[in-house]
């Protein structure tokens, strides 16, 4: 809950997104007043894909699909009955709140609430008018063109309006965990950047298209990424070359950690978002992230670093990642896996490990030679 | 423009010359429906029956024994399931082995669920598969053996021969079902014993979407697809005209030069195990299999690097089956050979139409893809 002065900055961004979301599905006029955002679909302007769209927008609470009436008691109350038929079909508490932005209308505020609540009783006998805290809270508009009646909310995508808190680098895998990852953070406002990492012909075209879907679907709620692939096959031989097997993966973190920094900067993002768990797998250990971190001069975010597995699965079925993400392209060829690799590397053997090799130029080329791909 | 070099064939091949010529015929001129009565039925149902002798003069069976499908699976899901159905009341055990192709496995897997017993004998470490371990298998209640002549990912040659006359002598009724997909126009294919058994078209310069069965005349099977009565009510749909002229154009060519391709694979196959030499690697494919299939591994390497390294450089081949994408190899885990030997193999497999350079080509993009590993 945002309280202050502030609101606004956040309310009016929201209603930006809320426009560019719904642009590619049609004409619809959005306009907001009093912390509610009012969509209203041209002629032949679809209404279930915006309801899909909007329910995916951070910064949304919930989300109702209203009823549009003739503007005049009579049509509100008709449309009203219509409307809540199926609502009312069970027992119930419920209390009609209304509003009027249109002053002329013959009723005040009060007395339309008082007038369609004594019709909707008289319809549906079984119901129990209640003020404080009903089972269905009937809202009225009086509009300029026409009034709207609404009920029943599903939740929205909660969370703060993307963009609000800044922008991060979301390192992302074709896993099941990154996508969560920058899922988590962009609810909390932060646009998304997004680096891969690609190990062609180690790992396939396949592998890197999955990350590209992946992208496109975290789009969908928080709107446009830019996917940088940065590729990676060279930095990973020389690892193999000159590093020993046991410290292969995280020196290679270490190469990420440091590349992503880098583009990061280039693209404005002042974080660094992870899919890591506290103790997943060898380079996820406390001792393993903390020597990943000793490269980082930038805040490193690892919303899932409390999280189970399982938790983290339900998250991303919630948010449609999960199917993509087990598809069976590897993200990371076994190759370079190393068999037994150190769960607590200590870090003046990874210093002296990293002397092998020309870090910096690496680091500097797989840069410079880094795709972007939009999507959204 | 990189140079193509297509040694994947047990995939599938280039459709040859002859074979596009009669499909183009077929589809062009004789369009007709083999069934009408009209001139252009009698033409298209001549095409057709002049693709059916083709199939027949190679297998040495007559013509009224050819069945035209829609490829090997569908004539290995006829075979099975109409071959059980007509001996369930004599018994529901099935012998088959753990290297058949998906299209058995798969289809004895749904009789399994069905209730049927069914006994899947293991190849030898090395790939082959000694006639004894399947006459071991066989029961008094077997009333169906189905096995490869040759196998699709190593190219081990199976002994069906032995295996079938095997099963004659234990269980007279039981029936014999030869996949010879990988075998037919490479191989003579031996009929004595065989009551069924499966071709596909694309394997030898066919079409894709052609395949026939050849079930053996006075056995009498229910049709798994039922319609118009087509082939004599074995297979109803309107007959696949070029499809099936394809496959009798593909099917005499090939004929006519098997001697001379068996010699042709075999020296591509000798020729390329001597180029491999400083490589290190190990061969999958047992003594005596078919020269136009060869399975190595290449340790520590990994297949699908492999595949897309050599892709890169316009060489074709597989790992295990093509079918197989991204899985272990199930023949080659029934032979229980080591994950690193499973997950470095690879599949040549030549046609007629390869050359020597072709192989050369392929050793030197070989050599510069294992420099990966």
């Amino acid at each position: 809950m945002l309280k202050g002065l502030n609101r606004y900055i956040f309310e009016e961004k929201l209603v930006t997104t809320v426009r560019r979301r719904l642009k590619p599905l049609g004409e619809y006029s959005v306009s907001s007043s009093q912390s509610i955002i009012y969509v209203e679909p041209a002629e032949g302007a679809p209404l279930e894909p915006a309801l899909a769209a909007a329910k995916k927008i951070f910064g949304i609470v919930s989300v109702s699909r209203a009823a549009v009436c003739e503007k005049t008691p009579e049509g509100i109350m008709r449309v009203a009955g219509e409307y809540l038929r199926e609502t009312f079909s069970q027992p119930r508490t419920f209390k009609v709140e209304a509003r009027r932005a249109d002053k002329r209308f013959p009723l005040t505020s009060p007395q339309i609430g008082a007038e369609v609540g004594g019709y909707l009783h008289d319809m549906y006998p079984h119901l129990t008018p209640k003020m404080d805290d009903p089972d269905v809270l009937v809202r009225v508009e009086v509009r300029e063109k026409y009034a709207f009646v609404s009920a029943g909310r599903t939740p929205g995508a909660g969370g703060i309006p993307t963009g609000t808190a800044g922008r991060a680098m979301l390192l992302l895998s074709g896993g099941i965990d990154s996508p969560v990852a920058g899922y988590m953070m962009a609810k909390r406002g932060l646009e998304l950047g997004a680096v891969h990492f690609f190990s062609y012909p180690y790992t396939s075209m396949e592998a890197k298209q999955k990350v590209l879907d992946l992208a496109e679907i975290l789009a969908g709620y928080c709107g446009k990424i830019t996917v940088s692939v940065v590729p990676f096959t060279e930095i990973q031989t020389a690892i193999r070359a000159n590093c020993s097997e046991d410290y292969f993966t995280i020196i290679m973190r270490r190469m990420m950690m440091r590349i992503a920094q880098q583009v990061a900067e280039r693209q404005n993002c002042s974080a660094l978002i992870t899919g890591e768990s506290l103790g997943q797998v060898a380079s996820q250990t406390l001792q393993s992230l903390c020597v990943t971190d000793a490269v980082c001069e930038m805040p490193v975010f690892r919303p899932l670093i409390g999280m189970d597995k399982d938790e983290i699965v339900t998250v991303s079925q919630k948010i449609g990642t999960f199917e993509t993400s087990i598809l069976p392209y590897e993200d990371c060829c076994t190759v370079f896996t190393p068999k037994h690799p150190q769960t607590k590397p200590r870090p003046e053997n990874v210093l002296k490990q990293e002397e092998a090799l020309d870090v910096e130029t690496l680091v500097n080329k797989a840069v410079e030679n880094t795709e972007r791909i939009t999507l959204g | 423009m990189r140079e193509l070099i297509y040694l994947d064939n047990a995939s599938t091949t280039r459709v040859c010359e002859a074979a596009a010529a009669a499909a183009a015929e077929a589809m062009r001129a004789c369009y007709g429906n083999p069934s009408s009565l009209h001139f252009m039925g009698a033409e298209a149902r001549r095409l057709l029956e002049g693709a059916r002798g083709e199939l027949a003069l190679a297998l040495g069976a007559a013509p009224d024994e050819i069945f035209f499908t829609s490829g090997g699976s569908e004539s290995t899901n006829t075979a099975i399931l109409a071959g059980a159905a007509k001996n369930a009341f004599r018994g529901r055990h099935i012998v088959s082995t753990q290297i058949e192709h998906d299209a058995t496995l798969k289809t004895l897997n749904y009789l399994k669920n069905q209730g049927w017993e069914i006994t899947l004998v293991p190849p030898e470490r090395d790939g082959s598969l000694p006639a004894e371990r399947i006459a071991e298998a066989l029961r008094e209640d077997t009333s169906l053996l189905c096995m490869m002549a040759v196998n699709n990912e190593t190219g081990a040659t199976m002994p069906y021969e032995a295996a079938a006359a095997e099963l004659k002598r234990k269980c007279p009724q039981a029936l014999f079902y030869l996949d010879a997909v990988q075998a037919f126009c490479k191989l003579p294919v031996n009929l004595k014993n065989v009551d069924m058994l499966g071709v596909s078209a694309h394997k030898i310069g066919g079409m894709k979407g052609c395949g026939a069965l050849y079930v053996r005349a006075g056995l009498k099977l229910q049709p798994l697809i039922h319609g118009g009565e087509q082939e004599r009510g074995m297979r109803s749909g309107t007959e696949g005209v070029p499809q099936a002229a394809a496959f009798g154009a593909a099917c005499r060519e090939a004929r006519a030069g098997m001697d001379e391709n068996f010699r042709r694979a075999e020296k591509l196959r000798a020729l390329l195990l001597a180029s491999l030499e400083g490589i290190k690697y190990t061969v999958n494919s047992p003594e005596n299999s078919s020269p136009y299939i060869i399975n190595l591994s290449f340790p520590p390497a990994r297949s699908e690097v492999l595949i897309r390294v050599l892709s890169d450089s316009g060489v074709c081949v597989s790992g295990g089956s093509a079918c197989a994408r991204g899985r272990q190899s199930h023949v080659l885990k029934a032979m229980r050979l080591p994950g690193e030997r499973i997950d470095s193999a690879l599949r040549v497999s030549f046609s007629p139409e390869n050359s020597e350079e072709d192989v050369a080509r392929f050793c030197a993009a070989l050599r510069q893809a294992l420099t990966l590993f």
